[in-house]
């Protein structure tokens, strides 16, 4: 039987890439981005909402619950990056990238987490970086954001270790076709992938494959863990 | 609408039904769920409050937060028993 998962920012990106995965996969998957989603499918049924907005995420929840779906697996695949030199990155785009980044993290966490304690089981994954621990330059606001994002992991684990529920954070390399990864300049990805033992670029099926290992069954006792991709730690 | 105290019971029920002996609380308005009297793990009481919050908004639509700044440096706490913790939600949906 199909498992119910939420994935937020599966309008594009990354996210969309294993949204489509995982339907392929058989499970059912409720998407939520600020955008609409192209993605059509049976088995997909797509919110348009702002994680960071509090009300939203409850009502999101709220409204699950009353349709009778239960939350086996959250993916807090939502994120917005920010290329700015430190000195230059403004209060209001720091705000705003913790907003989507960390806050609507946690606020899709906390809730998730709500249903699951009801049923005793569940598997959350955030999706951190590699900038973390490369603290990668021209991206303050982004890399502050996700290493606040598995400290975010790191203590909800704690406080519900006794459930068999898993908090797990995957730390993301370029990732083809993402969008993020065509961004960049060749200037950048250059700088980027010369810190990395494995530079070339991630597929999603890459993605899709560490994400199945942490949401087994007999995963149930790794939490707390964060995974990088490209030979970093 | 649910009063306040069917409220905290039928949450009460949602919280026993978790446990593993089915007896997290006893459903009855003097239960104290604070001080050194009460047998309410803590981690109990969040569950508590999260399933009155959840029947609130299954009810009403409407999003209530229960531990607020306010309610917790109130001179006498709204969560020191299932008596009080019934009253303040009457409080908070009237």
């Amino acid at each position: 039987m199909g498992r119910q998962i939420v994935i937020t920012g599966s309008s594009r990106g990354t996210g969309r890439m294993i949204a489509d995965r995982f339907l392929q996969n058989g499970d059912t998957v409720f998407g939520v981005s600020r955008h609409p989603c192209e993605l059509e499918h049976a088995c997909y049924s797509h919110t348009c909402l702002d994680i960071a907005d509090e009300d939203a995420v409850q009502k999101f929840f709220a409204t699950l619950r009353r349709d009778g779906a239960g939350v086996d697996v959250l993916i807090n695949s939502a994120g917005i990056a920010s290329s700015m030199p430190a000195l230059l990155t403004t209060g209001d785009t720091f705000k705003s990238v913790l907003d989507t980044n960390l806050l609507g993290a946690f606020l899709m966490t906390r809730e998730a987490l709500k249903v699951m304690k009801k049923t005793g089981r569940g598997r959350i994954v955030h999706f951190s970086s590699i900038n973390v621990p490369l603290a990668s330059k021209g991206s303050l606001a982004y890399t502050a954001s996700k290493a606040a994002l598995e400290t975010l992991n790191a203590v909800f684990a704690h406080e519900i270790a006794d459930e068999n529920i898993t908090l797990n954070t995957l730390g993301i390399s370029l990732v083809a076709g993402s969008g993020m990864f065509e961004s960049l300049s060749e200037d950048v990805l250059m700088e980027k992938t010369s810190l990395l033992s494995k530079p070339k670029p991630i597929s999603g099926d890459e993605v899709f494959h560490a994400l199945q290992f942490l949401l087994d069954d007999a995963a149930k006792n790794i939490t707390n863990q964060i995974i990088y991709f490209g030979g970093v730690r | 609408m649910s009063s306040g105290i069917e409220l905290v019971f039928a949450a009460i029920d949602t919280v026993n039904q978790m446990s593993d002996d089915g007896q997290a609380i006893v459903k009855a308005p003097q239960t104290p769920l604070l001080g050194d009297t009460t047998t309410v793990d803590s981690l109990v009481l969040v569950n508590l409050v999260v399933a009155i919050e959840e029947a609130i908004m299954d009810e009403t639509g409407k999003v209530v937060t229960l531990i607020t700044e306010d309610s917790m440096t109130q001179e006498s706490s709204p969560f020191d028993s299932v008596q009080s913790l019934a009253d303040y939600v009457d409080t908070r949906l009237a």
